[in-house]
């Protein structure tokens, strides 16, 4: 060959540096990780931080009733005496939990959904919409509350199984992904669309690639960054929904505490102890902000165009 | 000895809307075209934008099945799944490498859907197809964003070449880069096709390009083809109306004279209701009542090599 | 452009009646069954007698034999019954769904001009600290669980200031203004849930509008910055901004069921709740089948005004 052309290459940064170093500089998206990190971190020690506190999670004591923050019990203690802080990193736990699985869950979904859909076209895809703005166009709490209060032993599941004390949580996590999939759907197929007809795409099936192959190799790689921002997104619409239906009494029952059943006895304590309706709906309002921000950081992070 | 492509009545037709209501209207792409690429002969195919010129180049490859016709690769049919000795190369660089691979995974991708190569032999091969194409072997670890469009068509390039292809299909794959790249991109091909006995259909509506590449030139206009001829006599003794006007068209630095006949006057016509008898005569400067009347078939112009779908083929304007 | 409505509305249609089916089924599906429900705790009851009750209501009957059942019963206007206020359930069901359309319309009449304003007046200066301020109270009314936001209002207007009812309505034949003040909590509570999302819309909507070419020749046209911004901007704003408050409605009736519960109103969504806490199959059946209609309802209005506004659409 004759040509031989003179160029120097960039160092090798990979997409993922430029990605971090642009998501570093968004303040606010940095700080609303950190947080989140730390509430995990918190939640999942939540057990250690009792036994450092020597505090007893389940422990009723009629004595210790509202009592204020004092060093024992730092945010004080609820209408039966059990220590609110405990509680409520109790209650982080399962909120996370259920706003990551479930986010997982409908996101697998949706995504198969919203693949196919796109990747196929014609009849399927058209199917596959009108399935998707069916549900999309349903009242979201009202359903939720339907399927929360749907008698499980009436489809037949094992008695055993239905007594055990998880399946609330997950029954609750299958609720959520079975009603919040449709947006994750929609965003993949519009993705998927604009990619399968780029040329890489054709250049690999005439290659002899199958479908199979240009959905793993192609498509999924190059939908990703507008699922990781609706994944977001979804993680915080998650934690709100399943709060209001462990509030209404059709999610996660107590004695488990989470952040919504908390405050269904806070409510009716309005008057005489308002901090208790207080502290579990900032920490919701404090997390899915969060969860927002950094959907918001990653979004920026990942758009090229952001760089100038 | 059969001819390594061989393109028999090809017609590609799609079919519009079409709802519930609607009545369905269809979009004749592609209509009745034959022709035949020996082993290591490039022809090129030439039209104006709309003329189906990519349409026809993707029956070629198998991405899309012709409505009626066969194209037969070595006697066998093409078929859109599996293994195939064709490769394609894309008018739009930055459309055709996946921004999410490392380049030597672009270039290795024809070998791993083939299957049965290893992952250092595939690396290996990309390095050494990459240094033929011009690239230094380290561009295997870079991702395509760190190249420019120039850069790029020669990555497609060396993609289109690892797996030993014996007919490459190249869409305009000039027309998106810069004046100055063209032309190194173009020695490119010119080099390969000295050195590598690698047929090519080259599809393109840059006549001074085709000049430059082609053993043989076929015309397309609305789908159908105009003329088929050796590369000398098409652009020294155009036969068809259609093909003077193209020529006439093409800018001659450094002559006096262009060639006689006029330009082909007024717009083409939509492709889905293509005028009546020669679909030229609409802009064709020297159209008759025949032409209205009856289709012109593409036949041999006496005392010549080529073809030309012309009811006045031969006689000179 | 009619032969896409039809074909729209007829999509709709058969929407509505497989979604009728489905929520048919899925009511069947909450615990216990009507027949229980009605005679419970009633000690004279024998296995017999409960037997008889079953083929008399047609409760053993296959799923799908009821279902029709009940279908060509819907069709003519009978829900059938409720089996807690032994009333038709229409008879509920229709001052409950004034009630909740009181508070919706309310509701919307408070957050449409309260997000066009705020989010224009963002949308001036992308960045700058008036947008930051409305970006913040819009992510903060994403953010809230709106029932924490109805029990913060609680505390804060009804329990410590002490300006409004904590809930519950006036008496019949109050003075309009009495009225009024029952409905200012609710209607504040479901204004701020909802003008988060739409305050972002118009603003991002204000921003590609703002820079668009036909903008700057206003601009260069010497025409005063209010007059751009609202004849010209807000205007061709609005278009994508009508649809997400018509697509809005399912939403906004689930908010409407939220707050509806916390105020203790007697609306359509603390009719559905109560239903299904009380297992009061037909009323929660035709609830959420009255709201689904309302959701279904207002996004084909919202596809159909946006193919009559933009030219573009009709021609497909």
């Amino acid at each position: 060959m004759t040509v031989a052309t003179n160029l120097t290459l960039e160092a090798p940064q990979s997409i993922w540096n430029a990605r971090w170093n642009r998501f570093r500089r968004h303040r606010l998206a940095m700080t609303a990780t950190i947080f989140l990190i730390l509430l995990a971190i918190a939640c999942a020690a939540a057990d250690l931080i009792a036994n450092a506190l020597g505090v007893d999670p389940s422990a009723v004591d009629l004595f210790e009733r509202f009592s204020p923050p004092s060093s024992k019990h730092l945010l004080g203690t609820d209408e039966i005496g059990r220590d609110v802080l405990v509680r409520l990193l109790h209650g982080g736990r399962i909120s996370l939990m259920v706003g990551l699985l479930a986010t997982a869950l409908g996101g697998a979904f949706g995504v198969l959904i919203g693949v196919v859909s796109g990747f196929l076209e014609g009849r399927t895809d058209a199917f596959l919409m009108r399935f998707t703005d069916c549900v999309l166009s349903l009242p979201i709490i009202p359903l939720l509350i339907v399927l929360g209060a749907v008698d499980l032993s009436k489809l037949g599941l094992p008695q055993a199984w239905l007594n055990s004390p998880s399946v609330s949580f997950w029954r609750i996590v299958v609720v959520i992904a079975l009603v919040d999939w449709t947006a994750i759907a929609r965003i993949s197929r519009a993705a998927t669309l604009s990619v399968k007809h780029r040329d890489f795409v054709q250049a690999a099936r005439a290659s002899g690639a199958t479908r199979l192959y240009n959905i793993t190799a192609h498509i999924l790689p190059n939908i990703a960054t507008p699922l990781i921002v609706a994944g977001a997104l979804t993680v915080g619409r998650v934690i709100l929904f399943e709060s209001t239906l462990s509030f209404l009494g059709f999610g996660v029952v107590p004695p488990t505490p989470t952040w919504g059943n908390m405050l269904t006895n806070a409510q009716e304590l309005v008057t005489s102890a308002p901090a208790l309706a207080i502290y579990p709906g900032v920490l919701i309002l404090l997390t899915v902000v969060a969860v927002n921000l950094v959907g918001d950081g990653v979004r920026v992070a990942f758009d090229p165009r952001s760089d100038s | 000895m059969t001819p390594l492509l061989d393109v028999r009545d090809v017609s590609v037709r799609f079919p519009l809307g079409g709802s519930w209501f609607g009545a369905k209207q269809i979009l004749r792409a592609v209509e009745g075209v034959s022709f035949q690429i020996a082993a290591g002969e490039t022809l090129a195919l030439v039209g104006e934008s709309g003329s189906g010129k990519t349409t026809l180049g993707h029956v070629v490859s198998g991405l899309r099945s012709p409505t009626s016709g066969s194209v037969e690769f070595r006697g066998e049919a093409i078929t859109r799944s599996g293994e195939k000795p064709i490769q394609l190369v894309f008018q739009d660089p930055f459309s055709a490498l996946d921004p999410r691979m490392l380049v030597g995974d672009i270039v290795a991708e024809p070998l791993r859907i083939r299957g049965g190569v290893s992952t250092a032999e595939r690396r290996d091969r990309a390095s050494r197809i990459l240094t033929q194409v011009g690239l230094p072997a380290e561009s295997i670890s870079r991702y395509p964003h760190q190249f420019s469009g120039g850069q790029r068509q020669r990555i497609a390039i060396a993609r289109a070449l690892i797996s030993d292809p014996q007919l490459i299909v190249a869409d305009e794959p000039l027309s998106a880069l810069d004046v100055s790249v063209q032309s190194q991109v173009l020695n490119l091909i010119k080099d390969i096709q000295e050195s590598q006995q690698i047929a090519y259909l080259f599809i393109s509506h840059d006549l001074g390009v085709v000049n430059h590449l082609a053993d043989r030139v076929a015309v397309l206009y609305l789908g159908r083809l105009m003329e088929i001829a050796t590369r000398q006599d098409l652009f020294e003794r155009p036969s068809h109306p259609y093909t003077r006007a193209l020529l006439t068209s093409l800018p001659r630095v450094g002559r006096g004279r262009r060639l006689p006949g006029q330009g082909a006057h007024g717009e083409i016509p939509s492709p889905l209701s293509p005028p009546s008898g020669c679909v030229f005569h609409t802009r064709c400067p020297r159209a008759e009542k025949l032409c209205t009347e009856q289709v012109p078939e593409l036949l041999p112009v006496e005392g010549r090599t080529q073809l030309a779908a012309c009811h006045f083929r031969g006689s000179g304007p | 452009m009619i032969r896409y409505s039809l074909r729209r509305s007829l999509q709709a249609a058969l929407v509505i009646f497989v979604m009728s089916f489905v929520l048919y089924n899925l009511i069947g599906l909450m615990p216990g069954d009507p027949i229980d429900v009605m005679l419970e705790g009633n000690p004279s009851v024998t296995p017999e007698l409960m037997a008889q009750m079953r083929a008399l209501y047609g409760v053993d009957q296959p799923l799908v034999v009821r279902y029709w059942r009940w279908l060509l019963a819907a069709l003519t206007g009978d829900f059938g019954y409720s089996n807690t206020y032994f009333r038709p359930v229409l008879e509920i069901l229709v001052p409950a769904i004034l009630q909740t359309l009181k508070l919706m319309v309310l509701t919307l009449m408070v957050s449409i001009p309260v997000s066009l304003l705020l989010g224009s007046v963002a949308a001036r200066r992308p960045n700058g600290w008036v947008d930051n301020i409305v970006s913040v109270l819009a992510l903060t009314s994403i953010s809230s669980p709106i029932f924490w936001l109805a029990l913060v209002f609680i505390i804060v207007f009804a329990v410590k200031l002490q300006w409004l009812p904590a809930g519950g309505s006036s008496m019949a034949g109050a003075p309009l203004m009495e009225q009024l003040t029952y409905l200012v909590l609710p209607v504040l509570t479901l204004a701020s849930f909802t003008s988060g999302q739409l305050i972002r819309y118009v603003r991002a909507s204000m921003i590609e509008t703002l820079n668009a070419d036909f903008i700057r020749t206003a601009r260069a046209k010497g025409l005063a910055e209010h007059t751009v911004v609202l004849r010209h901007g807000l205007r061709n704003a609005m278009l994508p901004v009508v649809t997400v408050i018509a697509l809005s409605f399912g939403s906004l009736m689930s908010g409407a069921l939220v707050v509806e519960t916390m105020y203790g109103m007697l609306g359509m969504g603390k009719a559905v709740y109560d239903a299904i806490v009380n297992k009061d199959f037909n009323v929660a059946l035709a609830g959420l089948l009255f709201a689904t209609v309302v959701t279904l309802a207002s996004s084909l209005l919202a596809d159909l005004a946006y193919g009559w506004l933009d030219p573009r659409v009709r021609l497909e």
